[in-house]
C-alpha cells in the first residue's frame, strides 16, 4: 500500500467536483431547455424509486451479537443471517468482536464455526450459543471427619429436637462401645484456581490448616476415629466426643445409694422412694422415677412416670419427657412433655407444657410461661386445678421470697413498735433495731420493684384444651384471672389485652400452628 | 405524684402488712376494715388500684366489687382470697374484678397491676 497517497481523499475530491460540474445553477433561474428539464425529472424519479425500494426491503449484512455474563465466566452469541443482498457472516467478524470484548480464554471455535455455517445456510437466527467458557474455581477441602452413617442418623435427631414438635422422639441417646469406629478421616482435597473468559485468574481459597486431634475419649488410629471407652456419642463443630455415662443396671436403692455424677446417668431400673439422683447432664430412667430429689443439668427422660408422694422434687435444666407425673414438684427451664396425665402436682416451666392425646391435668398448680396444651383440664368432681401462664416463675419465686421476708420483718416491726410505746430499758437498742428492719424492708422492696418489670414474659401465652375443661378450674394469664364457669370443650384461653380479660373461644387447628410458631 | 391504693380487709394484720410494704415502695395507702366504709371511700375518691378481701362480714368482696363498678366502671379491683376456687371469687371476677390475689397477698401481682 502506498502510504504517501490517500485514495479515499482523491476519490472524494473527484466525485465532488463531478457533482458540482453537473449542476448549472444559472440554468435553474431561466426557463429550462426541455432536455435539462427531463434530466432533472429523471434524476428525482430515480432517487424516489431507490428510496422506495429500500423501504420495502432494506439490506442488512449477517452479524453476530456477543455478550458476557456478569462473572465473566461465560460468553454467549446470537447469530443473525443477512437479508437479501447482504453479506454472509464471516469468521473474521466474530474474531474481531471477540477481540474487542476482550474474550481470549475458553473460546469454542468448533461451536462458532458450526453456528456460522448453519446460520448462513438456513438463513435463520441462532441465539444463546455459548462460544466461550471460563474455568470454574474449586476451593480446597480440608482434612475432615466423616461420621459413621448409623451414628450420624441418630445424632441428627439432636438437631431435630431443638425445634422438635414430636417430643416422643426425645430419646435420641446414642451409646457407643469402647473400640467402636466413630468416624473416618477424609484427606485434604486440593483446590483449583479459576480463569475468566477474559483470561483473568481467580485464586482458589486455601483451606484453613486443621489437624484432626483426639477429643474427649476418642483416639485416631490410621484413618479411623475410635471410642476409648463406652459412653454417649456427640458430634458438633467437626469434633467427636464420647461422654462417659454412669449406668445403673438395676434400681437405685440401698444397694447403689444416692447417685451424683457430673455427666449423664442411665438408670435401667426404677429410682426407689427416698433416693437422690443428681446429674450434670441428662438422666434417662427406663422405669418409674420415685422422686425424692432429682436434679439434672440437661434433659430428663422417664420411660414410665414421675412419682413424688407429695415430697418429691425434680429440677431439670432443659426438657422433661415422661408418661405421667403425680404428687410431685417439677421444675424445668425448657419444655415439659407429659404423655398421659399430671395429678396433684406443682409444675413450673419457663417454656410450654405439652401433653399427649387423651391426657389430663387433674389437681395441682401449673405455671407454664409460654402456654399449656392438654386434652382434659380439671375433673367433674371439681378437683382444685390452677393453670397460670405468661409469667416467668423464676422471677415470681424471687418476688414471693422477698414478700415472705418483708411480711416476717413487718410483723417484727409491729412487735417492736408496740414495745417501744411502753417504757423499756432496751429503748435505744430497740430503736436501732427498728431502723435496721425498716432499712432492710426498703432494700427488699426496691429489689421487688425491679423484678416486677421482668415478670410479664409472654402475653401471647395460651391454654388449649381439646377435650373438656371442667367448672372451677382456675386460669390465669399474665395475672389476669378467669374461673371456668361450666364444662367447656375444645377451647382456647387467651389474654385479650385491649379488654384486660381472658377470652375463651373454640380451638381451631391454626391456633395450634400459631402457638408453636 | 404517688399512686393511690385502697385496701379493704377485715383482718388488721393483713392491712398492716400491705400498708407497711406498699408505703415503703412509695404508694399512698388507705385501709379500711369495714367493707361498707371502704366501699364509700372507693366511690367518693379516686384510686389507682383497689384491693378487696373476698370474705368479709356485712358484705363480701363480690358484692363490693359489683357496687363499686356500677358507679365507677373504670375502677381496677383485685380480690384477696385464700382459695381461688371459692364460689365468691368467681362472682367477683364475673362482676369485673381483674384478678385474684392469694392471701396474705402476692406482691408481684399487685405491683404488676400498678406498673
Amino acid at each position: 500500500m502506498d502510504k504517501g497517497k490517500d485514495f479515499f481523499l482523491e476519490d472524494l475530491v473527484n466525485s465532488t467536483e463531478k457533482l458540482i460540474g453537473d449542476i448549472n445553477i444559472d440554468e435553474l433561474k431561466t426557463e429550462l431547455p426541455s432536455q435539462t428539464q427531463e434530466k432533472i425529472q429523471s434524476e428525482v424519479l430515480n432517487k424516489n424509486l431507490k428510496s422506495l425500494n429500500m423501504e420495502i426491503e432494506p439490506v442488512f449484512h449477517g452479524y453476530v451479537d456477543i455478550r458476557i455474563t456478569q462473572d465473566d465466566m461465560i460468553a454467549k452469541a446470537d447469530f443473525y443471517p443477512p437479508t437479501q443482498g447482504g453479506m454472509l457472516i464471516e469468521e473474521g467478524v466474530v474474531r474481531e468482536q471477540l477481540i474487542s470484548k476482550g474474550i481470549v480464554h475458553g473460546i469454542d471455535w468448533d461451536a462458532i464455526k458450526t453456528k456460522i455455517e448453519q446460520c448462513n445456510n438456513e438463513m435463520k437466527p441462532i441465539t444463546d450459543v455459548i462460544i466461550a467458557r471460563g474455568d470454574r474455581l474449586i476451593d480446597e477441602v480440608p482434612q475432615h471427619l466423616v461420621v459413621e452413617e448409623h451414628l450420624l442418623n441418630k445424632s441428627q435427631e439432636i438437631e431435630k429436637e431443638k425445634q422438635s414438635i414430636d417430643y416422643k422422639q426425645l430419646i435420641y441417646y446414642t451409646l457407643v462401645k469402647k473400640g467402636e469406629t466413630l468416624a473416618r478421616v477424609a484427606p485434604l482435597i486440593a483446590g483449583k484456581e479459576g480463569k475468566t473468559v477474559k483470561g483473568e485468574l481467580i485464586p482458589c481459597k486455601r483451606a484453613k490448616i486443621t489437624s484432626i486431634k483426639n477429643s474427649l475419649n476418642t483416639l485416631i488410629e490410621g484413618d479411623r476415629v475410635v471410642a476409648t471407652c463406652d459412653g454417649r456419642f456427640e458430634y458438633w463443630n467437626n469434633m467427636i466426643y464420647v461422654k462417659k455415662v454412669f449406668e445403673v443396671l438395676g434400681n437405685v436403692d440401698y444397694k447403689t445409694g444416692n447417685i451424683s455424677f457430673p455427666g449423664d446417668v442411665i438408670i435401667h431400673g426404677r429410682v426407689c422412694d427416698g433416693f437422690k439422683v443428681e446429674a450434670g447432664g441428662t438422666i434417662i430412667c427406663k422405669e418409674a422415677l420415685d422422686a425424692s430429689e432429682v436434679v439434672c443439668g440437661k434433659d430428663l427422660v422417664v420411660t414410665r412416670g414421675i412419682i413424688g408422694r407429695n415430697k418429691g422434687t425434680v429440677k431439670v435444666g432443659r426438657v422433661i419427657s415422661t408418661k405421667y407425673i403425680e404428687n410431685c414438684y417439677v421444675e424445668a427451664k425448657d419444655l415439659i412433655y407429659v404423655e398421659t396425665g399430671i395429678m396433684h402436682s406443682m409444675i413450673h416451666t419457663q417454656n410450654k407444657l405439652e401433653m399427649g392425646p387423651k391426657s389430663i391435668i387433674a389437681g395441682g398448680r401449673i405455671n407454664a410461661q409460654n402456654g399449656v396444651k392438654a386434652y382434659h383440664i380439671g375433673t367433674k368432681m371439681g378437683v382444685k386445678t390452677d393453670i397460670s401462664c405468661g409469667i416467668d416463675y423464676s422471677i415470681q419465686q424471687k418476688i414471693e421470697w422477698i414478700k415472705d421476708k418483708t411480711v416476717a420483718l413487718t410483723l417484727k416491726l409491729s412487735e417492736i413498735e408496740r414495745i417501744l410505746k411502753r417504757k423499756t430499758s432496751e429503748f435505744n437498742k430497740l430503736v436501732a433495731l427498728r431502723d435496721k428492719i425498716k432499712n432492710t424492708i426498703h432494700k427488699l422492696n426496691e429489689a421487688a420493684k425491679i423484678f416486677v418489670f421482668q415478670l410479664d414474659k409472654s402475653e401471647s401465652a395460651e391454654i388449649i384444651a381439646k377435650g373438656s375443661v371442667y367448672p372451677g378450674v382456675y386460669i390465669e394469664i399474665c395475672h389476669v384471672s378467669y374461673i371456668v364457669p361450666r364444662e367447656l370443650t375444645n377451647v382456647r384461653f387467651w389474654l385479650n389485652k385491649e379488654k384486660g380479660k381472658i377470652d375463651v373461644e373454640t380451638y381451631k387447628a391454626e391456633h395450634f400452628l400459631h402457638s408453636i410458631s | 405524684m404517688s399512686k393511690k391504693i385502697l385496701v379493704i380487709d377485715d383482718e388488721e394484720m393483713v392491712l398492716h402488712t400491705i400498708k407497711v410494704i406498699l408505703e415503703d415502695m412509695g404508694y399512698e395507702i388507705t385501709t379500711h376494715q369495714d367493707p361498707l366504709v371502704g366501699m364509700n371511700e372507693a366511690i367518693n375518691n379516686n384510686f389507682d388500684l383497689i384491693i378487696l378481701d373476698l370474705r368479709m362480714p356485712k358484705k363480701n368482696g363480690a358484692e363490693v366489687t359489683k357496687e363499686i363498678l356500677n358507679i365507677k366502671p373504670n375502677a381496677r379491683i383485685l380480690i384477696l382470697t385464700a382459695h381461688p376456687t371459692d364460689p365468691f371469687a368467681k362472682k367477683a371476677l364475673e362482676a369485673g374484678a381483674l384478678s385474684l390475689v392469694r392471701k396474705p397477698f402476692e406482691i408481684g401481682k399487685i405491683l404488676n397491676f400498678l406498673k
